[in-house]
């Protein structure tokens, strides 16, 4: 069984009884959610898993937005987080609760330019971060094991195929 | 102090929780996160160089000439040397103004600069007030 999972779908609670999530481009995951999570790497030091806790993220949104929706926030001239970050940002994060229930929770916060951005770190070499700003656009970077890689990825209403691949590389 | 050697040591004083994060609370051990180095609009990270100075007299210039202006409570900061910055293709501008100030500069377009602040934050010593 499979299905496109849309941001309507977490948004009315009707969530799809499957894993595979499918991208825009509509290429897919197609292992079951048993064999995902029983390949989830166990070393998981400074991060919390979804499921259980999906709400404390949500909880560190509101921080970061009421924290840092002034100028200069970080003391360097930082621009403000805008409240089409924050939604945004809220879209992606509704998104990612559909992931295996075992992939860690990213630390969010503010970034210079009013980003919003998502961070998942596995070790100094094993980084995956992503923003958002408000443009309907991802902006993503991450290192695994000395390869770099960066881009921007259009988002709409799936979850950016992008993350799912660069969250398996880093976690499966 | 103009020219900037690359054994130098450069300190970027942080003033947001979200800059770093302590894995050990008792040891006080953590890391810098990779949004302490993201440059601002201007393209600019802002330093200080730090080499030769004792422990307290870098914490003084961060009081002094950062957070006392700023208004803000310092409350880390992360260490990295200038050849880590020159190595991800980055330069150390030093303005000297205020005194022992620089700017880490020539970073490249929006996506790249979170990988290089990856990279730096992964090379940066976490010290914490």
């Amino acid at each position: 069984m499979s299905a496109v999972i849309r941001y309507e779908d977490c948004y009315s609670g009707l969530i799809p009884g499957t894993t595979t999530l499918l991208s825009r481009s509509s290429r897919s995951i197609t292992k079951k959610p048993d064999t995902l999570v029983s390949e989830v790497i166990k070393d998981r030091q400074e991060t919390v898993t979804w499921g259980q806790r999906p709400r404390e993220l949500l909880t560190s949104l509101q921080e970061v937005y009421k924290d840092c929706s002034m100028e200069d926030w970080d003391g360097y001239g930082a621009q403000a987080v805008t409240h089409g970050a924050y939604n945004e940002a809220l879209k992606l994060i509704r998104l990612l609760q559909l992931l295996p229930p075992a992939i860690p929770l990213p630390a969010i916060g503010a970034e210079p330019d009013g980003a919003i951005g998502l961070e998942w770190y596995k070790a100094k070499q094993q980084v995956f971060v992503v923003s958002v700003d408000g443009n309907n656009t991802i902006t993503y970077a991450g290192i695994f094991d000395g390869n770099k890689i960066h881009g921007v990825w259009s988002f709409g209403d799936t979850l950016p195929e992008v993350i799912i691949e660069n969250l398996r590389r880093l976690y499966f | 102090m103009d020219s900037v050697s690359p054994d130098e040591s450069l300190a970027r004083y942080i003033f947001d929780k979200r800059h770093y994060s302590v894995s050990d609370e008792k040891s006080k051990e953590g890391r810098v996160t990779y949004r302490a180095f993201l440059p601002t609009k201007k393209g600019e990270t802002s330093v200080f160089r730090v080499t030769d100075l004792s422990d307290t007299e870098i914490w003084d210039i961060g009081e002094r000439e950062v957070a006392q202006k700023r208004q803000e409570p310092l409350l880390a900061r992360g260490d990295i040397n200038v050849s880590k910055v020159t190595a991800l293709g980055l330069k150390v501008d030093p303005d000297n103004n205020p005194p022992r100030h620089a700017n880490i500069i020539g970073w490249p377009e929006k996506s790249d600069q979170k990988a290089i602040a990856i990279e730096l934050a992964g090379e940066a010593q976490l010290h914490l007030k």
